[in-house]
């Protein structure tokens, strides 16, 4: 609507004309004489607000556009004059002789252009405001900075384009500057020194300015960004070439590093901050990926020597180059687990094999070696094994901390290579438990607290590598029950620390036996204390201490015994004896009887439901014995106890005669202590370090017509000596004890999986044969590993017992039978 | 301290504070530099001067108007604060010169308000009481009358 009023006298006035109506022209040519003068720095003379007027006035008055387009092309034609004036030669001599300097210069001048066009353009834009403000917003053009900037990259860099509306004879210097750039960092990388501030005004020009074609990038990206990494990628494939076949694998992976620290350096102090990523993996790629496993396998210094001569410093700069790049990680986490398995081997082959270096020994040859050694050898050796282990295990947790940064990766991969070599040795359950079992009997006290704790936890931590858990449960409860009962273990707390540390590994179903077993020993020692408060224990005359068992709790610990033990001390010497005791052992002694009786008269006021059996093959006894007058106390078993009791004096006058000299097969009829156990305690007595019976013949085996008699002249420096007797210790396994405890573990294991078997059916009701043993092995993967041939055989029962059938349409599918 | 020289020579004083909210003279102190030189505003006569002066030393402490919302929002002209709405209360052509000041110096809180004081004396009325108001000659011919008219009709309340 026009404002315009043409009534004389009226409100509102025309604008008031302050200049002469002059050509627009002519007041633009004011505005592009001023542009010049601010490239000249001859912005003092000027007045802003006079250009600033002149701008506004032409706008005004419609001419926006002359405005516009006059001022690019006085741009274009300043940054045409100042290339050919000022770079263009620089340009030609780096092309020419491309010297560390000539670049130099050329890149310079470059820079100085870029940077002098982006403050006069600063200038130029705020005295262009009202054309920014009014025109541009109307005309959809770029702003007067963008514009100049455009003007700067056509005019300066880009090559012509090849159909030219604007700008012919520019200068197309972009090449020759990427070129440049170039040369500088191959320079840099060659050790030369190179000026990195102008290298970094030309980067930031080149982040600056975006391109013509695809404006969300920047000219860097496009042009020198692509090169860059093209030529880093020649360069460093070059160098790995060269270097994998020269250097030892400490030195490269060294290398390595560096050569990433002082790209990633060069970046940070004159790249587009865009590029470190790609660089890096343009190094990565050629460095370390291409070369991952042949690193590893350098002769004379490869992994493996990294390994074995514990170079912690060169393993964590290996695993930093490494670790971030999943194939070549996956590589060395296989050579670590390689050669973890190689070292476990070796030490589980000294198990087997003691005295050859590891190599290859044929099971059968070494199978006899073994079984020649002596039992407590044996279990030297076992214990050996699980402590060569630990240590092996104890190396890789250092490396794991110290070089591997706690890598999750490096952490599973070492602890499944310790879980295949443990459970290599299929005896690693009973071995761990007698490790075990020897340190809490007599390996704690030479140690500090933070050992002990060590210790027990890394025994865990084996216990959780263990596939066949339930095996362990069972020898740990035969070693426990031993410990308790002879009162052996050094340390309670370690003992109670122990078990709550294994039922946070596997819940309290596993530990609720041996807690049982604890608690037994509690309340016997409880109901002890009781008992030596009453009278009638005064009159016993003798120190008696029962041990009551659950026989849930506890493992068979002798062959047909009731789980019931008596320990008993008795200070008394040379009693009665006794015929006639009711259960198949004959407890000789008047006064052992009563007490036995009277115990358990006490136990059952207390208990009256129950029944107690005594079983006395786990007892022991202090006896004080004179010897032809030298009085010793001696620490035997019960068996022993009766045994020796048999030579004092008897009440029947008819023995008198015979009381000092009798047969193996007499001692048997007299005890009724079964054949084998009798030897055992008997060459103990007779043929071990302390003589106390004289044996006729001295051999070491015992016939039924050998015969014993006292041994008065038994000598000994110390006052109280203990006699031991084979069965007493934890040993490792023979063949034959072997066997049998594979038949019980067996055998709860068959019921184990049928049970874990009828469950699932019951759930599913229907399930393929495949599918079925997958699911079960899952479910008792926690216990123990059944082999697939043993659930087949529980399967077979189910079927026979009618808890599943074949499902008619498909004989390999199971359903269940309710 | 700034010295702003109006056309009829006029000499202003003002605190730097309240100059720089004429971005034009913003831009200019940068760009040059401080000096005790006066700037001169050929443009802008000694009244409209003093009333734009006046407009920028009342709202001297006001927040930086956040850039955002020029094209987005729709712009309100009830919003007016009492004291500018006083302050605009001028005769008509003081009225247009202040708004033409305010487009010239860059001030846009003020070439705002003047905007919405216009729209509030346009609003409601018929073409013939904005030509009578603002003094306006209707010169369309008839038949350009007639095509504006129908252009518009979308708009005629019946």
């Amino acid at each position: 609507m026009p404002l315009a009023n043409k009534r004389p006298g009226g409100r509102i006035l025309p604008a008031r004309r302050l200049t002469p109506q002059v050509e627009p022209q002519q007041q633009f040519e004011k505005l592009a004489q001023a542009i010049n003068e601010i490239y000249k720095h001859n912005v003092s003379q000027l007045s802003f607000e006079e250009y600033y007027r002149t701008a506004y006035n032409l706008v005004l008055s419609k001419s926006g556009s002359l405005l516009y387009n006059g001022v690019r092309t006085v741009l274009e034609t300043h940054m045409r004059e100042s290339v050919e004036r000022g770079i263009l030669h620089l340009a030609q001599a780096a092309d020419a002789d491309p010297t560390t300097e000539n670049n130099e210069a050329f890149l310079f001048s470059v820079r100085l252009l870029w940077s002098e066009h982006v403050t006069a353009m600063l200038m130029i834009k705020d005295i262009l405001m009202y054309v920014d403000n009014v025109y541009v917003k109307t005309a959809h053009l770029p702003s007067i900075y963008e514009m100049g900037m455009c003007v700067f990259r056509d005019t300066v860099l880009l090559p012509p384009p090849l159909s030219s509306s604007a700008g012919n004879g520019s200068s197309g210097l972009s090449a020759r500057v990427v070129k440049a750039v170039l040369r500088q960092i191959s320079g840099e990388r060659n050790g030369e020194e190179v000026n990195r501030s102008t290298l970094q005004g030309i980067s930031n020009m080149l982040v600056e300015l975006r391109d013509a074609a695809s404006p969300t990038r920047a000219v860097f990206e496009v042009i020198l960004e692509p090169q860059l990494l093209s030529e880093s990628r020649t360069y460093y494939h070059d160098l790995a070439e060269q270097r994998i076949k020269s250097l030892d694998a400490p030195e490269y992976a060294r290398k390595a590093q560096a050569d990433l620290d002082a790209e990633a350096d060069r970046v940070q102090a004159y790249l587009a901050s865009t590029t470190d990523r790609l660089l890096r993996g343009v190094l990565q790629d050629e460095l370390v990926t291409a070369y991952a496993p042949d690193i590893l396998v350098i002769p004379n210094d490869g992994l493996t020597q990294m390994l074995d001569r514990r170079d912690i410093p060169a393993l964590g700069v290996l695993y930093n180059i490494y670790a971030p790049l999943s194939q070549p990680l996956g590589v060395l986490r296989t050579g670590v687990m390689n050669h973890i398995r190689l070292q476990g081997g070796q030490i589980t082959a000294a198990l087997l094999a003691p005295g050859s270096s590891g190599g290859e020994v044929k099971k059968a040859e070494a199978a006899s070696e073994v079984s020649s050694l002596g039992v407590a050898a044996k279990t030297v050796m076992a214990l050996r094994w699980v402590q060569d282990i630990l240590a092996l295990y104890d190396v890789y947790d250092e490396f794991f901390h110290k070089s591997f940064n706690e890598g999750a990766s490096m952490r599973s991969a070492i602890n499944d290579a310790f879980i295949e070599v443990i459970n290599a040795n299929n005896r690693a359950p009973e071995l761990l438990s007698l490790f075990m079992d020897d340190n809490l009997k007599n390996g704690l006290k030479r140690r500090a607290e933070q050992d002990v704790d060590h210790l027990l936890e890394r025994s865990v931590l084996m216990f959780r590598f263990l596939k066949n858990k339930d095996a362990f449960e069972h020898y740990y409860k035969v070693h426990l029950a031993r410990r308790l009962l002879s009162a052996r273990s050094e340390s309670d707390d370690a003992e109670q620390s122990l078990v709550s540390k294994l039922k946070v590994e596997c819940g309290s179903q596993f530990t609720l036996k041996l807690e049982g077993m604890f608690k037994d020993m509690q309340l016997s020692a409880d109901m002890a204390r009781d008992l030596r408060a009453t009278s009638e224990y005064a009159a016993l005359g003798l120190d008696l201490n029962v041990s009551v068992l659950t026989p849930t709790f506890w493992p068979t610990l002798a062959p047909a015994q009731q789980p019931v033990s008596i320990t008993s001390e008795s200070s008394k010497n040379n009693g009665d004896c006794d015929d006639g005791d009711p259960t198949a052992i004959v407890l000789p002694h008047g006064t052992l009887r009563e007490s036995a009786d009277a115990f358990s008269a006490y136990y059952l006021k207390f208990h009256s439901g129950r029944r107690l059996t005594w079983q006395y093959a786990m007892g022991n006894a202090d006896l004080k014995v004179n010897f032809g007058g030298r009085t010793y106390e001696l620490n035997v078993s019960t068996y022993q106890m009766i045994i020796l009791l048999l030579f004092t004096d008897t009440e029947s006058a008819e023995a008198e005669a015979e009381a000092k000299i009798l047969t193996a097969a007499e001692i048997q009829q007299k005890t009724h202590i079964p054949e084998e156990p009798l030897s055992r305690q008997l060459q103990s007595l007779a043929c071990g370090k302390y003589r106390v019976l004289n044996k006729t013949p001295r051999s070491r085996e015992v016939s039924p017509t050998d015969t014993f008699s006292f041994n008065m002249e038994f000598k000994s420096p110390q006052y109280r000596i203990r006699i031991p007797v084979v069965s007493a210790k934890n040993n490792v396994e023979t063949e034959k004890e072997k066997a049998a405890s594979q038949a019980i573990i067996g055998q709860e294991r068959m019921y184990l999986i049928e049970a874990t078997i009828v469950r699932i059916m019951k759930t599913r009701k229907q399930m393929a044969h495949e599918a079925l043993v997958n699911e079960t092995i899952t479910q008792l993967s926690s216990r123990f590993l059944p082999a697939s041939k043993m659930i087949k055989d529980c399967v077979g029962k189910l079927l026979d017992r009618e808890y599943l059938q074949r499902s008619p349409e498909d004989p390999r599918v199971y359903n269940y039978l309710a | 301290m700034v010295v702003l020289q109006s056309s009829d020579g006029k000499a202003f004083t003002v605190e730097r504070g309240v100059a720089i909210q004429s971005v034009l003279i913003k831009n200019l102190l940068e760009d040059i530099g401080e000096s005790d030189e006066p700037i001169p505003l050929p443009n802008v006569t000694a009244k409209v001067l003093e009333k734009v002066i006046e407009y920028c030393e009342y709202h001297v402490d006001d927040p930086a108007p956040i850039q955002d919302d020029l094209d987005e929002i729709p712009k309100r002209s009830d919003d007016i604060e009492p004291r500018d709405e006083n302050f605009m209360k001028v005769d008509q052509e003081l009225l247009f010169e202040i708004l033409l000041a305010a487009n010239y110096m860059d001030i846009k809180p003020l070439l705002e308000l003047g905007c919405k004081t216009v729209a509030n004396m346009i609003r409601n009325k018929t073409a013939q009481e904005i030509r009578t108001m603002f003094n306006i000659v209707d010169d369309f011919s008839p038949e350009e009358r007639e095509q504006i008219k129908k252009e518009n009709e979308w708009a005629e309340d019946h």
